[in-house]
């Protein structure tokens, strides 16, 4: 499919892989439709986009605010035209300790991570029904798929986005609206930082991971992951009988960290 | 757990369906038992009932998606009934998804009653069970998680979070004396799925069934349990569908099953 002239909107545009998407797409003759709520970075990618001459309209919001991210997303539909593809890639993370459980982070898991999504889904749904043609591309995690160490509220919140957008897929796709759900390993990005694990394998950079990304949105595939050897790594952890996954995870946890597991 | 005598076990979703059953089974064997529903009538009628079958019980109406409220009854309990030695999460709600028009509130009322009532509780309870080294908590989640059903997206969704949760947290709190139990449940026969059919060869569990089965499971010290057997099955192999694979059995399966049936139930 061809990007040129395309509206895409993304969600979490200033920062990581969103950031790097954005540049992406616009040097496929996207016109983009910016979301975050980090004010410097989205005026900075705006700046880029503004002097590569890439048609943008650029809105702070915050994707938890459901009547700001509708009106938002209803603004850039008046500048750019009706949206073709949305990208909900706003995303935080935290992390999970026994001794701290940290339960008002959790809570902002779920609403970033699945709320904030499911608003920016339900903002374009209906105009994509009635042209019937679209693409939603939702970034979840390969941490989604099973429970990871250290990051229970993290893990439990990309499951549930990926389950969301998966119960969504066949039946929207019968009405020409195409379901990508992105699951990224390791990436080196903002989130990242605030991780207490080594990643096992080697982060591979945001724009690898947009490039990843693109491919699967020109493709309209049903599921992007990536990277490989992180695939691997699950599908193999996916095999394992609930004892040794257990067993696995916290070998794991303790080679790859200093916290107490 | 060996001996269930005079165990401090709380249960939430009391009030209905599965969590009604497990009490009764639970007070059968001398356990000192906190319900929690939402229904104050079946709450209350359920604590008469076991009391008078001479188990030790408080009930109280709360919705565990509420953190101050649901965090107040949980001190209390502890507070009247003694430290908790097991929490056993049934609370549970069913919304059908439009796909066409999702319904966020409905997700998000989910996500709340499922995943973070559960949340909610382990924050509670945990700090006593670690300084005691022991404790059981039990979530009831669903073989729907496994994969996001169609119809059911919102509630796959919500109970995805919560057997991810706890399948994140059982590594370390095992080791500390804590075991966590997931029962993926499949269809059984209460309030909830009412209105829902199953096509043969599968049937609707019995509450009671259930309950027996979760009973067995926790008392196995079972990491993992799904049934009814069938119904699990069949999951496992809707499970390890490639996702194109998955999409064409589902619009097959809702043809199949949603051909006379009307428009998900409206919302209260």
């Amino acid at each position: 499919m061809s990007l040129a002239g395309r509206v895409a909107v993304v969600t979490g545009a200033a920062g990581g892989i969103g950031q790097a998407l954005c540049r992406a797409l616009a040097r496929h003759g996207c016109a983009l439709g910016l979301l975050d709520c980090n004010e410097a970075g989205l005026a900075t990618l705006a700046d880029t986009l503004a002097s590569a001459q890439a048609p943008h309209a650029a809105e702070i919001v915050d994707v938890r605010r459901r009547t700001d991210v509708q009106r938002a997303i209803a603004s850039m539909e008046r500048k750019l035209g009706p949206v073709d593809i949305l990208v909900a890639c706003a995303g935080v993370t935290g992390v999970t300790l026994v001794r701290q459980l940290a339960v008002e982070e959790t809570e902002h898991l779920l609403e970033v991570n699945v709320l904030g999504a499911a608003y920016a889904i339900e903002a374009v749904l209906p105009g994509m029904l009635a042209r019937r043609q679209g693409q939603i591309v939702g970034v979840s995690s390969l941490a989604g798929c099973r429970g990871m160490p250290f990051s229970a509220g993290y893990s439990a919140s990309k499951a549930a986005l990926s389950v969301f957008l998966e119960g969504l897929r066949p039946p929207l796709r019968r009405k020409g609206i195409y379901v990508t759900i992105v699951l990224p390993g390791h990436v080196r990005t903002p989130l990242m930082d605030a991780a207490v694990v080594k990643p096992p394998m080697p982060p591979i950079s945001p724009d690898e991971a947009a490039q990843h990304i693109l491919r699967a949105i020109r493709r309209r595939s049903r599921v992007c992951a990536f990277p490989r050897r992180t695939c691997l790594g699950l599908a193999y952890l996916n095999c394992l009988p609930t004892r040794l996954f257990d067993w696995t995870m916290t070998i794991g946890a303790r080679r790859t960290s200093d916290v107490e597991y | 757990m060996d001996d269930w005598a005079r165990k401090v076990v709380i249960v939430t979703g009391a009030s209905g369906g599965v969590g009604t059953a497990l009490c009764r089974l639970l007070a059968s064997r001398g356990c000192r038992l906190g319900l929690v529903g939402r229904s104050r009538v079946a709450l209350e009628a359920l604590a008469e009932e076991l009391r008078q079958a001479g188990a030790a019980c408080l009930a109280c109406e709360t919705d565990v998606g509420e953190r101050a409220a649901w965090t107040e009854t949980l001190t209390q309990f502890e507070h009247r009934l003694g430290p908790a030695d097991m929490f056993i999460h049934t609370a549970g709600r069913l919304h059908l998804t439009d796909p066409l028009r999702p319904n966020i509130d409905d997700l998000a009322e989910m996500l709340r009653v499922h995943y973070l009532g559960f949340v909610y509780a382990v924050q509670v309870l945990l700090p006593g069970m670690l300084d005691r080294g022991r404790g059981h908590l039990v979530a009831v989640g669903s073989l729907g998680s496994w994969r996001g059903l169609p119809r059911a997206a919102a509630y796959s969704a919500s109970k995805a979070a919560l057997s991810t949760y706890v399948e994140s947290l059982r590594p370390p709190l095992r080791q500390r004396g804590i075991l966590l139990t997931t029962i993926h449940l499949g269809l059984v026969r209460t309030s909830m799925t009412d209105g829902l059919s199953v096509p043969r060869p599968w049937r609707m569990l019995a509450p009671d069934d259930a309950a027996r089965r979760i009973i067995r499971a926790v008392e196995r010290r079972q990491r993992e349990a799904a049934f009814p057997c069938g119904q699990a099955w069949a999951m496992r192999l809707v499970h390890k569908l490639p996702p194109w694979a998955f999409d064409w059995c589902m619009t097959q399966a809702d043809r199949y099953l949603f051909r006379t049936a009307a428009a998900p139930r409206p919302t209260p």
